[in-house]
């Protein structure tokens, strides 16, 4: 309580330097800009629901990039210009750590974002509930919640046995010879990180008139279990067969599409709660599903009103965590040098997922790609849970954002992230550049 | 002692931590309590350095800085020091109102205490008429005032003042005179540092003057000032017969020409009896008077 006034006068001057400045209103117009103008250029596969899909993903997917940019460029430029002025000096003077003023910036920002992300929400809900470009039916559509099928092991479980197997099984070529070196050569941590990543991409092969079976924990009422088959899209024409949930069946063939929907009016659960899902293939090929994403079970959820608030509060966690980084370089760094080094982070980020599934070994590549390879896992790992909480994806597709997931992530990117790095950014404040 | 430097020494250094110039040299000095200080020197003499030093936002390379009998960057120190800085950065976009209450808040002042301090201060520096208008459209004298209302409104226990008449007419130049002898009198600290020396003469108890880094001359402005080889004469009333009779028997006496002249008053004089002669007295914000 001690510091109650002063953090809310840090807040307060933040949020005033990002009104007055006229940043929100330069990120409201951009909203609005893309609420205008994107819709005409979208061409969807011709239903509606991909056409309320392909707008929810651009135009509120421009939304929170909007608010994203504008929070995170400012928090890049927001104590550079003051450092080793009379203006910061001004600050340092008070009986108030500059690590708490820190924190205050964070939340700001923070803030801000949430405001800018409503704004912006609020007129593409507005265009999509009046305009048939953006959602033909009209209204706004409701969102489902979706469920994962019930594995008998997890993730870590099946990266240990593959593990075990491997390192017990005699390399028969070189190609197995360079995995047996990247398994043995590496810390187990790294390999089982890498596996358990592998796993999540694991597939199933259903060969022609073959069944294979998932369980489902079942919510009770009405449901639809939904395929994605994006690894056949060649197949689409005849990909169908015999699907069965709790001894309801139904029999689908000639989708159109690489996604099948089939609907369930009362399926059966057995006393755990769970109930079987069979797939009889019916199609001529071998369909391939990755296990653990392509197959999941939907059951009514709320409106896309509340989806989008838990949208919101996800992305406000991420747009937090980011800022607490361009803070945190703008209390140390020039603006140029800040901004700079926080793209470059951006950068980092985004790319890590795409290099972090390969081991990195020192025997077997150079010094260069091992040490790009080191940072991308370490980034990927410590990342992880921000990809997970990007709530575009779930909101385009009218999946349920999780609430607890969106509170965690709000958590971890307004309040753990900016306490992490408040004692580095204090101690670069209160470090007098002329020093 | 308020304020305690023994031997300060500052060493810049360049990149590659070699040494580039010894701003400050050994720099020795105390100010007691309600005394007026001021801290003079040509450009580069170390004057900013050493405030710089004496409020925590530089460390010294040796010596050692004692504010309060503590450390100028203890949260504690810092609750009993004000500032005003040479060129006054405020927020652009903050009016004068929440400029001043902005640093009442970071101060740590209960909502109703920081708003009545902040009017109190908008009135005694003459900001009331211009307290809702943005900072960003003030001339470098109102941006002065406002500047010195941030700094008074933690009612700190030692001021300190850079080029605190920089940038003000005559009246406001009087007006910060007037406030720091009031200040003074209430037990407030002040040094402040003056290119223009006859405002600190006209203020200051005691000065330092400083000169490459290192202290030159100390002492009480009197003492300094004081002529010790001649004397001076007042006779009031007296016409120029009567001056230039008493001159020349004087002349005869002491052995040494005598001169007398009509005595004049300066000029700052004259423009404030002039133009400020129906202005109200400047009076101490009433909070800063208990």
């Amino acid at each position: 309580m001690k510091y109650a006034r002063a953090f809310a006068s840090s807040f307060v001057l933040e949020l005033r330097s990002l009104f007055r400045t006229g940043v929100f209103a330069a990120a409201i117009a951009l909203c609005a800009a893309a609420v205008a103008f994107l819709p005409p250029f979208l061409r969807s596969d011709g239903t509606d629901a991909g056409q309320v899909s392909i707008y929810v993903r651009v135009v509120f997917g421009a939304v929170f990039m909007v608010s994203g940019a504008a929070a995170f460029g400012s928090a890049c430029g927001s104590y550079a210009p003051a450092r080793g002025s009379s203006r910061l000096s001004l600050d340092l003077l008070r009986p108030f750590p500059p690590a708490l003023g820190y924190v205050a910036r964070c939340l700001a920002l923070a803030a801000f974002s949430a405001a800018v992300t409503l704004c912006g929400g609020a007129m593409a809900a507005a265009r999509m509930m009046v305009d048939g470009d953006a959602n033909p039916q009209g209204g706004l559509p409701e969102c489902r919640r979706m469920t994962p099928p019930v594995f008998e092991k997890t993730l870590a479980e099946e990266a240990e046995e593959d593990y075990a197997k491997v390192l017990s099984a005699p390399a028969e070529n070189e190609d197995e010879e360079r995995r047996l070196a990247n398994y043995r050569d590496n810390p187990k941590f790294m390999v089982i990180w890498a596996l358990e990543k592998k796993a999540a991409n694991g597939v199933t092969i259903v060969s022609p008139g073959a069944t294979h079976g998932f369980r489902f924990k079942l919510p009770g009422g009405p449901c639809t279990v939904r395929i994605k088959c994006p690894l056949l899209l060649g197949l689409r024409s005849s990909f169908g067969g015999e699907f069965t949930l709790g001894g309801e069946t139904a029999k689908v063939d000639r989708i159109p599409g690489s996604e099948i929907l089939i609907g369930y009016e009362n399926p059966a659960a057995d006393p755990d709660g769970t109930a079987a899902f069979t797939f009889k293939n019916g199609a001529g090929r071998s369909v391939i599903l990755r296990k653990r994403r392509d197959i999941v079970l939907l059951s009514p959820g709320d409106s896309f009103c509340a989806n989008f608030a838990r949208a919101a509060i996800s992305w406000t966690g991420i747009v937090g965590l980011f800022c607490a980084f361009g803070l945190m370089f703008s209390s140390a760094l020039s603006r140029p040098v800040a901004v700079f080094t926080a793209a470059m982070l951006l950068i980092a980020v985004m790319l890590a997922p795409v290099s972090s599934s390969q081991i990195p070994n020192p025997s077997t590549m150079s010094w260069g790609d091992f040490i790009g390879i080191c940072i991308s896992h370490v980034l990927a790992g410590a990342m992880e849970p921000v990809y997970d909480a990007s709530p575009v994806g779930a909101l385009a597709d009218g999946f349920m954002v999780d609430l607890a997931q969106a509170l965690k992530m709000l958590a971890a990117g307004c309040i753990a992230a900016p306490a992490a790095l408040s004692p580095l950014a204090g101690s670069a404040l209160k470090s007098n550049p002329q020093e | 002692m308020v304020v305690e430097l023994d031997r300060l020494t500052k060493v810049f250094r360049d990149f590659w931590l070699r040494p580039v110039v010894k701003a400050v040299d050994g720099l020795s000095l105390s100010i007691g309590k309600g005394e007026v200080f001021g801290l003079l020197g040509p450009n580069g003499s170390g004057k900013s350095t050493t405030v710089k030093m004496l409020l925590g936002l530089l460390s010294p390379t040796s010596g050692r800085v004692s504010v309060f009998g503590g450390s100028p960057r203890s949260v504690a120190v810092k609750a009993r020091i004000g500032y005003l800085p040479e060129l006054s950065h405020l927020h652009p976009f903050l009016t004068a109102r929440e400029c001043v209450a902005y640093y009442a808040g970071l101060s740590g002042l209960p909502r109703g205490e920081a708003r009545e301090r902040t009017r109190q201060l908008l009135e005694m520096t003459a900001l009331s008429g211009a307290a809702d208008r943005p900072v960003s459209g003030f001339s470098k004298g109102m941006a002065r005032r406002v500047g010195l209302a941030a700094a008074l409104v933690g009612r700190p226990e030692l001021l300190v003042m850079d080029e605190p008449t920089s940038g003000l007419d005559p009246v406001g130049t009087r007006d910060v005179k007037t406030l720091v002898r009031l200040l003074a009198g209430s037990g407030v600290t002040v040094l402040m540092t003056s290119h223009l020396l006859a405002d600190v003469a006209d203020v200051c108890d005691r000065v330092a003057i400083m000169s490459h880094g290192a202290l030159a001359a100390s002492g009480k402005v009197a003492d300094l000032l004081a002529k010790t080889d001649a004397m001076q004469l007042d006779l009031p009333g007296a016409g120029p017969e009567t001056a230039a009779e008493i001159a020349k028997e004087l002349s005869a006496r002491i052995g040494a020409p005598v001169t007398a002249r009509r005595p004049s008053v300066s000029l700052e004089s004259y423009f404030l009896s002039t133009v400020s002669r129906d202005a109200p007295e400047f009076r101490l914000a009433p909070f800063l008077q208990k």
